[in-house]
């Protein structure tokens, strides 16, 4: 499923490190991924084999006692988002843990939305607003789920093409694009419609909103098939490599560490099996701690690069987790935090998304019109008592945040319409 | 037997006409009342097997308690009057009916399909009849032929550089290579006699290969034609979910992400719907294949 | 006129086809061969009327398609008129053993086809239209014009088949067993039909058959094949009956039974060496 020679073609890299994708890897890349989401919905990934040397982890909590299911499949989705849920079997964290976890890879979000709610898989890699929209029923499927953690904060970009540079510098240059997004209930697809909002657009009526696979973006991208995504950094930083497009902004700087990526576990599963969930949560939670650590991202990243995790040149795996980057249109960047893993799960964040999806017509039969049910639908997703319990012992911050800024307006939850309306104004 | 028998006189001028009126064709032995019981019970036995497929349809999508995620006839239906009470909607690009994603698929499929006809007839005429170009030809054929169609996207795209052009050139070559073997087997299968007439008469190789080879090789063209109808008909789902920005692919696959497994039920029947209809209105030109 | 003297007057002309030492072989499997035809030399005169006949095996079809220019002799040469053959021509019309009719045409489309598909035709459509009309109306197909193939009997596809090779106004019409698949009774009704036509018409006919009495009934000279491999002409025969013929006074004379007995001699010995 996996061919060793399209890793290899597009890991060349050239004199000065940065990565080479021709015009031919590239076709592989994008034939492969449509090829793979077209044929097999997922494939199962393996452990660590080969690659570089493993890395050992010293565990910073003990092993809960008394696993009762050690054997558990996650899902993820092969991005950078995910890295917490992935790199903990990368570090063997999840084995310290007392845990012997199976990561199944799949191409898809709706494909690892139907795995779950059909009961196939307990605990999985999702888009951060999935777990909200399966658990409250906004469309086909419900299971009730538990979002302890997520995985990730900013990481995503919104890549222009190159033939647009100079033309498209705000939302307001959008009118008449084609910009595409990964799911519907995805912070890319909500965040990217409040961007266009900002600039004065309808993007339902003004701009061309496409859903594809990431993978076949930046071919799209490259062809003049789109003309702008908005995607993780994997995703934006590939396009620069490939000399397709320029990151017009990175998501960071529409909402500094909004919420991208989550773990979200099956409620049924946490409650029969607590102990298990509690190595789940020490093992990702610890891992989160780890690769967060700026001496550890080169190191993560080419632990992550490998076949069986993200399958990714290392040189833009490298790019996104240490934040220097070149920007496609002539400007290098460092920005440490341009990726974060700081897993808490903050009620603002879900009060957001809920409020979002709401008003773009992705939260079917739920009208949550007060801040206090806004806040009650968060509660009933958000697992933020366990997460504590973890990450207060791990030294993470655990601290709700009262507000948020984005788009540049504060954003308290319990007003969200104050927000819209400055935004939009 | 003719009457050919009663003319026995050369000058016997009546012979033609008797001719014809015992050459009718055969009357249906079936008397017309006892036809129209056996259709209403066909029509029966088909209602009959329609409700229970979707009774168990039924029992077996609403044995999940998953909120819906099995589609349940009553929740398809729903969304079907849904979708066809929108059908006509027109507000782009993000919101149109499906009347209009159904005719961007047909469209991308009969300009594919159409330009497919239009190269590989032609070219299976030629090949047909000409056994020199059509060895130096045949290896690259097999070769190309069994690859799948959507194989062609990414190469269409990049070297294209537009996704209606792609999703037409996919339709192309999923097209191609059924109507071009079945027209040069049709070749190969006309009767040799014909060409030996059109020898004969001295026709020229224009008359031999329209007036005669191509109607002669009708038949075996129109089963290429259906194949390959329905083949476009199959792949343009698939290629749309990837390239196209509106079509029936591109429904589903927007309906898929935004978790409407419902739609995807009525994206089915509609696909399912129109592609017997294409597949009855191409038979059609069977009509003008040779009679007998 | 009879034969004999017909034949007379045209010594001084080109034969209308001559055959000179032609044989013909095919392939059979990787390695064999097998001749069909042995080395054949005979001639026929403008205007003159020549059955073959021979038994099932013999090469007439074969001798036929070499006749028609259809299939090329491996040795020795077909001289149509001064002209030697090698390829069909219009100036050789065929009459097929099955109608060969095309079946998406009508009878009429039919005739019209052969005469404009060599897209030489100086006729206008009018000046064709009549002439196909002119053909189908003497075979008897006035009611049956615009009737395609299928609808029509046998024995009117033989006889569309037929019109479409009178109206092509050949010099040399050959007949490969036209009627051979026809049933008894409408067989015998088109030989009529044929005796007629090639009295009226002054041209060369040759026909294949391997019905004496059809043989009998309309040539003017009979040769009589061989059996195969390497058929060749083992007998000559004049039929010296008055034209026009009537076929029961023909039948009836003893002239016709020796004529018969002697070609069924010739036939069956041949068979039994």
């Amino acid at each position: 499923m996996v061919p060793s020679s399209r890793h290899r073609a597009a890991r060349e890299t050239s004199g000065h490190g940065r990565p080479v994708l021709t015009r031919r890897s590239l076709l592989q890349l994008g034939a492969g991924a449509s090829a793979v989401g077209m044929l097999a919905a997922c494939a199962p990934a393996s452990g660590s084999s080969g690659g570089p040397a493993s890395i050992e982890v010293e565990p910073s909590l003990p092993a809960p006692e008394g696993v009762e299911q050690p054997e558990i499949t996650i899902g993820f989705v092969p991005i950078t988002c995910g890295s917490p849920i992935v790199s903990a079997a990368a570090l063997g964290l999840y084995e310290q843990y007392g845990l012997n976890v199976t990561l199944r890879r799949f191409t898809g979000w709706a494909e690892l939305w139907i795995a779950f709610v059909a009961g196939e898989l307990d605990a999985t890699h999702m888009l951060a607003p999935m777990p909200l929209a399966i658990h409250h029923h906004f469309a086909s499927g419900q299971r009730d789920i538990r979002l302890p953690y997520v995985t990730n904060t900013n990481g995503n970009g919104i890549t222009v093409s190159k033939e647009l540079m100079g033309i498209v510098e705000g939302p307001e240059d959008f009118d008449g694009l084609r910009l595409g997004l990964p799911f519907d209930y995805s912070v890319h697809n909500l965040l990217a419609r409040d961007y266009l909002a900002s600039g004065g657009l309808d993007p339902d009526a003004d701009v061309d909103l496409r859903i594809m696979r990431p993978a076949d973006m930046v071919t799209a991208l490259a062809v003049g098939e789109i003309d702008a995504f908005c995607l993780p950094d994997q995703f934006t930083q590939r396009a620069v490599a490939e000399d397709a497009g320029f990151i017009l902004t990175l998501t960071k700087e529409l909402w500094e560490d909004h919420p991208c990526c989550s773990f979200a576990v099956a409620d049924d599963f946490a409650s029969a099996n607590p102990q298990t969930y509690q190595a789940l949560l020490r093992a990702i939670g610890d891992t989160a701690k780890w690769i967060d650590d700026p001496n550890h991202r080169a190191d993560t990243a080419e632990q992550m690069a490998q076949p069986a995790y993200l399958d990714l040149p290392q040189p833009v795996l490298t790019s996104v987790l240490t934040g220097e980057f070149d920007d496609g249109a002539g400007g290098q960047h460092s920005v440490p935090d341009r990726i974060g893993f700081q897993p808490y799960p903050h009620r603002s964040y879900a009060v957001w998304m809920l409020y979002a999806m709401q008003r773009w017509g992705l939260a079917e039969g739920m009208s949550l019109s007060t801040s206090a049910e806004l806040f009650a639908a968060a509660d009933d997703v958000l697992d933020a008592e366990s997460a504590s319990s973890v990450l207060s012992q791990l030294e993470l911050n655990t601290e709700e945040r009262a507000k948020e800024t984005v788009l540049g307006e504060t954003f308290d939850p319990h007003d969200p319409s104050q927000w819209i309306e400055q935004v939009t104004r | 037997m003719s009457s050919d028998a009663r003319g026995t006189t050369v000058a016997g001028g009546s012979t033609g006409p008797s001719d014809a009126r015992e050459a009718s064709p055969p009357v249906q032995n079936q008397r017309p009342e006892r036809r129209g019981v056996f259709r209403w019970k066909t029509a029966g036995l088909s209602v009959a097997l329609l409700a229970a497929l979707i009774a168990i349809w039924h029992l077996a999508a609403a044995g999940f308690d998953d909120g819906g995620l099995a589609p349940t006839p009553a929740a398809s239906w729903t969304r079907l009057v849904e979708v066809l009470s929108t059908a006509f909607v027109y507000d782009p690009p993000n919101n149109v009916g499906i009347v209009f994603h159904l005719l961007a698929s047909l469209q991308r499929v009969l300009l594919g399909f159409g330009l497919a006809a239009v190269v590989a007839v032609p070219l299976g005429l030629l090949l047909g009849t000409n056994r020199m170009i059509n060895d130096a030809l045949d290896p690259v054929i097999q070769v190309l032929r069994p690859v799948s169609p959507l194989a062609w996207l990414p190469i269409g795209l990049a070297v294209l550089r537009d996704s209606e052009a792609t999703a037409v050139f996919v339709i192309f070559m999923a097209s191609l290579w059924l109507i071009l073997i079945n027209t040069v087997d049709g070749v190969r299968r006309v009767d040799p006699l014909y060409l030996d007439l059109a020898r004969t008469l001295e026709a020229t190789s224009f008359n031999r290969t329209l007036r005669v080879l191509l109607p002669a090789t009708l038949p075996s063209i129109v089963t290429g034609l259906r194949t390959s109808l329905s083949t476009a008909w199959l792949v343009i789902i698939a290629a749309e979910m990837i390239v196209g920005s509106r079509g029936m692919g591109h429904f589903v696959w927007n309906e898929w992400n935004a978790m409407n497994i419902n739609s995807i039920v009525v994206a089915i029947l509609i696909i399912g719907a129109v592609g017997f209809a294409l597949d009855r209105s191409i038979a059609q030109l069977h009509r003008l294949t040779p009679a007998g | 006129m009879t034969l004999l003297t017909e034949h007379s007057t045209h010594t001084q002309t080109p034969p209308a086809l001559a055959v000179n030492r032609v044989s013909k072989g095919f392939r059979r499997g990787r390695r064999g061969f097998q001749q069909v035809l042995g080395e054949t030399t005979f001639s026929i005169e403008q205007g003159e009327f020549v059955a073959i006949i021979g038994p099932s095996g013999s090469g007439k079809s074969t001798l036929l398609k070499l006749l028609a220019g259809l299939e090329q002799p491996d040795t020795g040469s077909i001289v149509l008129a001064g002209d030697p053959i090698t390829r069909p021509s219009r100036r050789l019309g065929v009459v097929f053993q099955q109608h060969v009719l095309l079946p998406w045409l009508t009878a009429r489309q039919n005739v019209l086809f052969a005469l404009d598909a060599d897209g030489k035709s100086s006729r206008s459509a009018q000046s064709k239209g009549e002439l196909a009309d002119k053909w189908l109306d003497l075979v008897h197909l006035e009611a049956a014009k615009d009737v395609k193939p299928a609808q029509l009997s046998g024995g009117m596809q033989q006889r569309v088949g037929i019109a479409r090779a009178f109206a092509l106004e050949s010099e040399v019409l050959l007949l490969d067993e036209p009627l051979a698949a026809l049933d008894a009774l409408t067989r015998y009704s088109l030989q009529l039909q044929l005796l007629h036509l090639s009295e009226q018409e002054k041209r060369t006919f040759v026909l294949v058959t391997h019905d004496v009495d059809e043989a009998l009934l309309l040539s003017d000279r009979i040769l009589v094949l061989s059996q195969g491999p390497q058929a060749r002409v083992q007998e000559e025969l004049q039929v010296p009956f008055d034209r026009p013929r009537d076929r029961d006074a023909i039948e009836a004379s003893e002239e016709y039974r020796a004529l018969r007995r002697q070609l069924l001699d010739s036939l069956t010995s041949e068979q039994s060496a």
